[in-house]
């Protein structure tokens, strides 16, 4: 049971090797056991009467697709009757009244929700730090994180203490996460996927996304969150592809962009990941062409206004007033404004929110929030560009491998280079995953595919072929390489 | 860009923040690093392009104006640190 992937315990459940009850029983054994990784937040306490439940479906001749698997949600998506704290202490006894479009999606589907996994405080953060209930550490080596913000989702399926998870991406919160752990991560285009019920940090940047260990798990988890719902103005009424039924159509001869820059920064050893990538994926018939992406460099400057400004906005709605926490004995409305907000929020939040409080003033919005927002369009203009010459774009999924807790603490700059390679994708609105392609000093490491819009269907089957031919997304932490 | 404790405290009042003196440092340093990053945005040239605020350009979506949710007051009441009556207890705003 232990290694075994979303696709096989369908598969299990469903041939009966075991009951929904036996696997679930198993994964709440294996939590405790890893409890100091940290990956959840709460566990739900009527898991074992769902599964039982699931069991029974399944006997009376139920054919949901993902009947009685449990899948874990990242603590930002509000699940009713559970408390969804978005890591932060501010919504430390916040319960949802209502479940997220992705939560009840997947349990329409028929998943049953393991509990809610730790994340950077309002997904800010790039190592899992930023959490008011503590960091995540890595599996692979527990002196490290495990990338950020879905950090709990990454580390939980990489430990095996469950095989398929929820995440959010907003500048690269599923991808840099499961490259620093080992998994196979897809942040989808843009309004593919519901954002009602999702906490909201950068509303036009968030997009939901699964975390598994493999592309075909993956897939099956995309098509049972994605659709479009009336609930999110901005979820996309585009047709829903059957992605596991097309991972292993003959893809041709499809040509895979590189924009040789982001190549020539990277060490050595990641080099050379990268290298051996594109000779698996040239197995599979991929060829390969340079492609430019003149604005590529300002993603960063452009995300940290954007993100931050929006942030500003999506934030100012903890007051203490309606929910959330609310300080002690405030003296006057004011005060108990400034205070619960103060008091309840962390710092890297609070710094984001001042930045973006600053960049969206009058005597600088110009200087700053209009000039990210014209630079956004030249970096999607970029892409759309090369997506006339070429399917896909291959790029690295970070600048490293996990660095140690507390390395990058002091300086919040270097925390937010590690989104060099990612927030591009969000800054446009284009699908993109990381899938694990190799190590570095036992470390994994993971490679980028970024597919054009609405095409996760040609990612998802360019990282399932080259998983069918190469293992690095099956090794475990337990036995390392 | 440089952001001192002036800026800090005018932003702070504006996003509803209490800034102890102990807390200023840090996030004038906080702040800061988030501005230096953003001003490299000055380089480029974005002379006649218009800003993108949704990656599909989209519009607002319209529906008709048919009520679809359950009242469900008393269960958001339910989520405020305090209410009574139906109402969200603050503390007295006129004399």
């Amino acid at each position: 049971m232990l290694d075994e992937t979303l696709t096989e315990q369908i598969k299990g459940i469903r041939e009966k090797k075991y009951s929904s009850f036996e696997l679930t029983e198993f994964l709440l054994d294996r939590i405790k056991d890893k409890t100091e990784l940290n990956c959840f937040i709460s566990i739900n306490d009527n898991i074992l009467e769902e599964a039982k439940a699931a069991d029974k479906e399944l006997e009376r001749g139920s054919d949901k697709p993902l009947l009685g698997i449990p899948i874990a949600h990242k603590d930002i998506f509000c699940e009713r009757e559970t408390k969804t704290t978005a890591g932060s202490q501010m919504l430390e006894n916040f319960v949802a009244p209502y479940d997220a479009t992705v939560v009840s999606n997947l349990k329409r589907a028929g998943a049953i929700s393991l509990g809610k996994t730790n994340m950077d405080e309002f997904a800010m953060g790039s190592s899992n730090e930023t959490s008011f209930f503590g960091p995540v550490k890595n599996p692979w080596d527990e002196t490290r994180v495990p990338g950020g913000s879905s950090g709990g989702s990454a580390a939980a399926v990489s430990a095996r203490l469950c095989s398929a998870a929820t995440g959010t991406d907003t500048g690269g919160s599923i991808r840099q996460p499961a490259s620093f752990c080992g998994i196979t991560g897809l942040k989808p285009t843009y309004g593919r996927v519901s954002r009602w019920g999702m906490i909201a940090y950068a509303s036009s940047l968030d997009q939901a996304g699964p975390m598994a260990l493999t592309a075909e798990d993956c897939a099956i988890m995309l098509k049972e969150m994605s659709g479009h719902d009336k609930k999110d103005s901005t979820s996309a009424q585009v047709e829903v592809d059957d992605y596991r039924a097309l991972l292993s159509r003959p893809l041709g001869k499809l040509k895979i962009g590189i924009f040789e820059p982001l190549m020539k920064e990277l060490d050595s050893a990641t080099s050379l990941v990268m290298e051996k990538t594109i000779e698996e994926l040239e197995k599979i018939g991929m060829t390969f062409a340079e492609i430019d992406l003149p604005n590529f460099s300002y993603a960063i400057p452009a995300y940290y206004v954007i993100a931050p400004a929006e942030c500003s906005a999506n934030l100012s709605r903890y007051d203490g007033v309606r929910f959330g926490y609310r300080c002690d004995g405030p003296s006057d409305l004011k005060e108990l404004y400034q205070r619960s907000r103060t008091e309840g929020l962390g710092k890297e939040v609070k710094n984001r929110i001042m930045a973006g409080t600053f960049a969206l003033t009058s005597g600088y919005y110009d200087a700053f929030y209009r000039k990210a927002q014209q630079v956004r369009r030249l970096i999607k203009n970029d892409f759309v560009e090369a997506f006339k010459k070429v399917d896909v774009i291959i790029a690295p999924a970070t600048p490293s491998t996990a660095f140690r807790l507390g390395e990058k603490a002091g300086d919040p700059k270097e925390m937010y280079l590690q989104d060099v390679y990612t927030t591009s994708s969000n800054l446009a609105g284009l699908p993109a995953l990381s899938m694990p392609a190799g190590f570095v000093n036992n470390l994994p490491v993971g490679v980028q595919l970024i597919g054009d819009y609405f095409d996760e269907a040609q990612i998802l089957a360019i990282a399932h072929q080259f998983q069918s031919i190469t293992d690095w997304h099956l090794t475990s932490p337990d036995i390392p390489t | 860009m440089k952001v001192d404790k002036e800026t800090v405290k005018e932003i702070a009042e504006l996003a509803n923040f209490r800034i102890e003196k102990k807390d200023e440092k840090g996030l004038i340093f906080g702040m800061q690093k988030i501005l230096e990053m953003a001003s490299a945005l000055n380089e480029a040239d974005t002379n006649g392009v218009t800003p993108m605020a949704n990656p599909h350009d989209a519009s607002q979506t319209l529906r008709d104006d048919i009520c679809r949710d359950v009242e469900q007051r008393d269960s958001f009441l339910a989520l405020a640190p305090l209410a009574e009556d139906g109402f969200f207890l603050v503390p007295k705003v006129v004399e």
